[in-house]
């Protein structure tokens, strides 16, 4: 039997509500024990948490690995590795791969092929219409069989509203949560960048704050009618979140999510026609940041959600309009989200730490979040004073489309567990 | 490099000084020095620097009236077009420049579907390196790439925009100026009306920025989606009738209307944007009496300017600024060129 025991660190584990200095011992790859004091001799390896948080591993709902169909960009070993490099555990890739995932059969290929070659749990989300076509609804009982967690056409709206509809029925009846891109396209159109002061001085084309607001007013509507249950990705303006505020108050079965990019950068940042701040839906303006921020404060966006999206270089290295849209986000997601809501002292550890587990867990219905004792052994060390440079060409991720590179950041996952396991350990400066 | 630059002076160049004795004392700052290397746009010119510009254009000038119109001022330097959107005045306009100043002009041709098989902008930049350019003239049909390309090169080597995307086209801005200047010698709370496409205009935001720091009362006029009211943020009246817009009017500049902005819905009909927008004899009455009217060309007669008005000299300039537009862009191809990458 192995043996591991975290010791002097400071356990938030937001399911029970505790926050305490309490060790943890893991045997094999559950939580054997969480107790004041626990001391063990011969054969444990032990890990001093002294001022880092011990926290259920990190769970990222949203993310692109990128495989199958485009080994350049990223790769289900390469993105796993950036992921555990982040702190997370367990991450939810989206189905716009090549080829999409629509059929039972992918959802397994992902799944072997991260049992073979992954670093991290990945809880595949299969699409809603088959190629993400927008026209024929995929067979979401097989792909929950085969382990799909939730649906999304992610990247793509879908622009029919009848077939929508229909997809949310079947969802409901096997108890799955659809995964919004919510956007008009016609609204959006050629727009690349935020529709707003910025767009108008460059010449750039927009897109406006209301393709995401009109989206997600009528997908509102089908979630009155069928009951069932909506997440919205990546919310970006505070049109938005009214629109989720009034849905939630309503208590309609509708979350969302927000990317950290979007708590960080707004379309003023865009001066310098960087490639590597183009991402759909785009940085908004300065009061949508503030919205977003505040709707994580009073809970009406529960989860914070990295949208990592690696392009290469070479795809990036074009004009504002050619390049594709998207970012990486493993990497850098956890100092940025302390920096917006724990250094920012506008929450406390507990509180945040739930935006980045239990809630994820919850709302998709992952087993994991927890690290109560009998519970999966995925775990996060986080010293969150630990002050770094964020170097992108070190980054584990194939893809080096970021726009924080050479940033200062504060905060960073230590060592990642998952199922009892140590998969990673930051290399401090000996 | 010494012997180089005494050289062009004794062949003959007259008129022509070297940059660092270049007179300009007739500028009211006696001190000012041309260091700039590039230049991207409008935001960032200092009057000093525009007027810098004008008293050399003005002096090159000469030039384009002589027989022989050749000076050896740029003998031996390299001026690369770079054009990925076609535009033959522009490019002309730049070739010309070059050409009559000596040195080497080719033009890059790089079409949209060639860059989307794989060329990166750092490939390019490369290219262009190794090629010996010292000046890049830029064009592009989207916003910013000049300024992602001069990331990519060495300090010396000189960028002008020729245009990207709905972004600038500083020198168009430079060569209106210029040929208003001729006119209305100051711009002070003068009102100047821009009329047409202004959402897909990099003309417009080139001239709006210039036109701000001298003190020009700027008004702007079109239909409502390729003219939204937010332009109101940056210091400038917004209009969406015409006679509101160009009543006491001291200069006029209509813009070229895309016809495809007809199939994307943003105008309705072409009949209708021509009987809202189209400038005429009828219209500059409201006007102030000796009104001037530009347009950076190639006109659709008919539809933002009437062809009688675009043909009469009385009021249109757009003949002047062809001929302006090689005078600057010589100017600032001399200055840029020349300007050490030091200081």
């Amino acid at each position: 039997m192995s043996k591991l025991l975290i010791k002097n660190g400071r356990y938030i584990n937001p399911i029970t509500n505790t926050d305490d200095i309490l060790d943890v011992l893991i045997e094999n790859d559950r939580i054997a024990d969480v107790s004041k004091e626990i001391n063990l001799s011969n054969g444990v390896k032990v890990i001093n948490a002294k001022n880092c948080w011990v926290t259920p591993g990190l769970i990222d709902i949203h993310c692109h690995l990128r495989d199958p169909g485009y080994p350049e960009k990223e790769t289900i070993e390469t993105g796993t590795r950036a992921a555990s490099a982040g702190g997370f555990t367990s991450i939810c890739p989206m189905a716009n791969t090549n080829p999409v995932i629509d059929a039972g059969a992918l959802v397994e290929y992902v799944n072997k092929t991260n049992q073979k070659y992954g670093f991290v749990n990945i809880f595949q989300i299969a699409a809603v219409t088959k190629g993400l076509n927008g026209t024929e609804l995929t067979s979401q009982d097989e792909l929950k069989n085969a382990g799909a967690i939730a649906f999304s056409d992610d990247g793509k709206p879908i622009e029919n509203l009848k077939l929508y509809r229909h997809a949310l029925e079947y969802a409901k009846m096997l108890d799955m949560t659809i995964i919004s891109h919510a956007e008009d396209t016609h609204l959006k159109s050629d727009g690349v960048i935020h529709e707003g002061e910025l767009s108008l001085k460059l010449g750039i084309p927009g897109i406006p704050s209301s393709s995401e607001e009109a989206a997600m007013a009528r997908e509102i509507a089908l979630i009155r009618q069928t009951k069932g249950k909506l997440h919205f990705a990546h919310v970006t303006t505070k049109e938005g979140v009214e629109l989720l505020r009034l849905a939630k108050e309503e208590g309609l079965n509708i979350t969302g999510e927000v990317a950290p990019h979007n708590l960080i950068l707004i379309d003023e940042d865009l001066e310098d026609f960087n490639p590597n701040k183009k991402m759909n839906p785009p940085l908004r303006s300065r009061l949508d940041r503030e919205a977003l921020v505040k709707a994580v404060l009073g809970g009406i966006i529960e989860v914070l959600a990295t949208d990592h999206a690696p392009h290469t270089r070479e795809e990036k290295s074009v004009s504002i309009m050619e390049a594709p849209f998207g970012i990486i986000g493993f990497e850098t997601a956890l100092p940025l989200y302390l920096e917006v809501f724990y250094h920012s002292k506008k929450m406390k550890p507990l509180d945040f730490i739930k935006l980045i587990t239990s809630n994820p867990a919850r709302i998709l219905n992952i087993p994991r979040g927890s690290i109560s004792k009998g519970d999966v052994a995925d775990i996060t060390i986080i010293n969150p004073e630990y002050e770094w440079t964020y170097d992108v060409t070190a980054s584990y991720s194939k893809s080096k489309n970021s726009p924080f590179d050479q940033r200062k950041l504060k905060g960073k996952a230590m060592t990642t567990i998952v199922g009892g396991k140590i998969i990673f350990e930051a290399l401090l400066d000996a | 490099m010494e012997k180089e630059k005494d050289s062009y002076i004794n062949q003959g160049t007259k008129n022509i000084a070297k940059p660092e004795e270049l007179n300009f004392e007739e500028l009211k700052n006696n001190n000012f020095k041309w260091t700039r290397k590039t230049l991207l746009s409008t935001k960032d010119l200092h009057i000093d620097e525009v007027e810098a510009i004008f008293h050399t254009a003005e002096s090159l000038s000469e030039i384009l009236t002589r027989k022989v119109k050749k000076v050896p001022a740029l003998r031996g330097k390299v001026v690369i077009n770079l054009f990925y959107e076609e535009s033959t005045r522009t490019r002309s306009s730049f070739e010309l420049a070059g050409k009559y100043l000596s040195s080497d002009v080719t033009n890059f041709s790089i079409s949209t579907s060639s860059v989307k098989k794989g060329e990166t902008l750092q490939d390019t930049a490369q290219t262009l390196i190794q090629m010996g350019a010292d000046a890049v003239v830029i064009r592009h049909n989207v916003s910013g790439v000049p300024f992602q390309l001069a990331e990519y090169l060495p300090r010396n080597i000189s960028i002008i925009n020729a245009g990207d995307g709905s972004n600038e086209h500083p020198t168009q801005a430079l060569l209106d100026l210029f040929t208003i200047r001729k006119h209305v010698p100051s711009l002070k709370n003068k009102k100047v009306v821009i009329v047409g496409d202004i959402l897909h205009s990099r003309v417009a935001r080139s001239n709006i920025w210039l036109l701000q720091k001298f003190g020009t009362d700027i008004h702007l006029c079109g239909p409502p989606p390729l003219l939204p009211e937010s332009f109101k943020n940056y210091g400038v009246k917004v209009h969406w009738k015409l006679d509101d817009a160009i009543k006491d009017a001291d200069v006029i500049m209509t813009l070229r209307l895309q016809r495809e902005r007809q199939t994307t819905g943003l105008i309705p009909q072409l009949d209708e944007y021509h009987r809202l927008y189209c400038l005429s004899h009828e219209r500059l009455k409201l006007a102030k009496k000796n009104v001037k009217v530009l347009h950076p060309g190639p006109i659709n007669r008919g539809v933002e300017i009437t062809s009688e008005l675009a043909d009469d000299t009385n009021y249109s300039l757009i003949a002047d600024q062809v001929s302006n537009g090689v005078s600057i862009r010589m100017a600032l191809l001399y200055l840029l060129i020349f300007a050490s990458v030091d200081s």
